[in-house]
């Protein structure tokens, strides 16, 4: 690196251009790692009707046994009876049944662990009316 | 006195365009993005290209466009600390006179994670930072060496009350430095930024969905300011900078960044420059090999 600059432009152009194509090449077929929600049922901060369900499909496959979704109470008690699961399909999205829920806020905490062990986590609220 | 500190300003408004290392940063809920002229708290596997154009003052009251190209490459050792290398080729060109050229000098650093807070999405690193004297063209680069020892810090303010959700996307990091010259009669300087950042991303999944659709869902509008305070010699207590609003447009893969460069004051430039980012996250798109930690 430190010899960089006795290279010439041409030298240097064609090092980048292939720099660039490892770059590209070598990302196919990769897994991505730190997988952040793209699509949340209930969305965030919404005011709905009792669901069924809580549903978050990710960017990225999860790791099924370190990931988890649970609901919770204003009281910070959990609500869901049933553990979260990851879709065996595609491995992107998780989803929780839910019991009938009365009218009140309700938190819902996630942690997404891709399949390489990157681990990233999340919170917001939705309200029943 | 004046020529000094005309130097003085022209090397400390150099040296804010000078590669620094990025770092993909998240903690708790709060992801940090690669800030353009103030570099983020976080450590990673990072790619980092920037072009930057703005116009310095001369002693005889004109000024010079200056345009710099830079690349920075940050590699973790263990997942909390990382080095990195980076340079910029430059080009300086003046009314009346022959256009400068080259390399800058090669930049060497280091950074630890020191701590990380999810709940209250707080973060805090140190490093330094360093150009290593001689090895730019002699045209571009300068002789010295510079040393930077310094504190990098992030807060995210996802922790507030319901009552303030709307702040909740707002984020700040800042880092102080204190620059070191190999050449004693190089005056020594503070270096200092902050960032004020407004996470769209953030807001969409955590606070409340607003239905924006891509690319605003990506984006996170940020001011940085980025400054520099000659603290020796006969330039001390002067400070130069710019103050750089902006947006960043964030993925999985990496990000672009676009910013504006207003000059602090008058000793810091002339009109609006520009800065241009692409930025990639290694350890996001190698996870298993290049962008892994060596330990």
């Amino acid at each position: 690196m430190k010899n960089f600059r006795f290279f010439s432009l041409a030298f240097r152009s064609r090092l980048s251009l292939i720099a660039f194509s490892i770059l590209c090449v070598a990302s196919i077929g990769q897994a991505f790692a730190h997988a952040q929600p793209e699509t949340q049922s209930p969305m965030a901060g919404t005011v709905i009707k009792a669901p069924t369900e809580v549903r978050i499909t990710y960017d990225e496959a999860l790791e099924s046994a370190f990931s988890s979704l649970v609901v919770s109470d204003a009281q910070g008690k959990q609500v869901n009876n049933v553990k979260a699961e990851v879709d065996g399909a595609t491995h992107k999205t998780m989803h929780v049944s839910l019991p009938a829920l009365p009218a009140a806020v309700y938190q819902v905490k996630w942690v997404a662990v891709a399949d390489d062990g990157h681990r990233t986590q999340g919170s917001y609220k939705f309200t029943v009316k | 006195m004046r020529n000094a500190l005309t130097r003085a300003a022209f090397g400390l408004a150099m040296a804010s365009l000078a590669p620094l290392g990025h770092a993909h940063a998240i903690a708790g809920d709060r992801v940090f993005p690669a800030t353009m002229a103030v570099d983020d708290p976080g450590v990673g596997d990072e790619l980092d290209f920037q072009f930057g154009h703005i116009r310095t003052p001369n002693d005889d009251g004109s000024s010079t466009s200056v345009n710099s190209t830079s690349v920075n490459y940050a590699k973790t050792i263990t997942s909390n600390l990382a080095i990195s290398v980076g340079t910029n080729y430059t080009t300086q060109r003046s009314a009346g006179d022959p256009t400068v050229k080259g390399l800058d000098n090669l930049g060497l650093g280091i950074k630890y994670m020191v701590y990380v807070n999810p709940v209250h999405e707080f973060m805090l690193s140190v490093g330094v930072d360093s150009d290593i004297g001689g090895t730019g063209s002699k045209a571009i680069g300068s002789n010295y060496s510079t040393y930077t020892p310094t504190i990098y810090a992030g807060k995210g303010f996802g922790d507030l009350p319901d009552a303030l959700r709307w702040l909740k996307p707002v984020a700040i990091t800042g880092t102080l430095g204190q620059q070191y010259a190999s050449n004693s009669s190089v005056p020594n300087a503070v270096n200092w930024g902050m960032t004020l950042q407004y996470s769209l991303p953030y807001l969409q999944s955590f606070v409340k969905n607003i239905g924006l659709s891509k690319p605003f869902a990506n984006m996170i509008p940020v001011i940085e300011v980025a400054m520099s305070t000659c603290t020796s010699g006969s330039c001390s207590g002067h400070t130069t900078g710019t103050i750089n609003p902006g947006v960043i447009w964030e993925s999985r893969l990496g990000q672009i960044g676009l910013e504006a460069q207003i000059p602090a004051n008058s000793a810091s430039g002339h009109g609006v420059g520009v800065l241009v980012q692409t930025h990639f996250f290694f350890d996001d798109i190698f996870p298993r090999s290049v962008g892994k930690p060596i330990f």
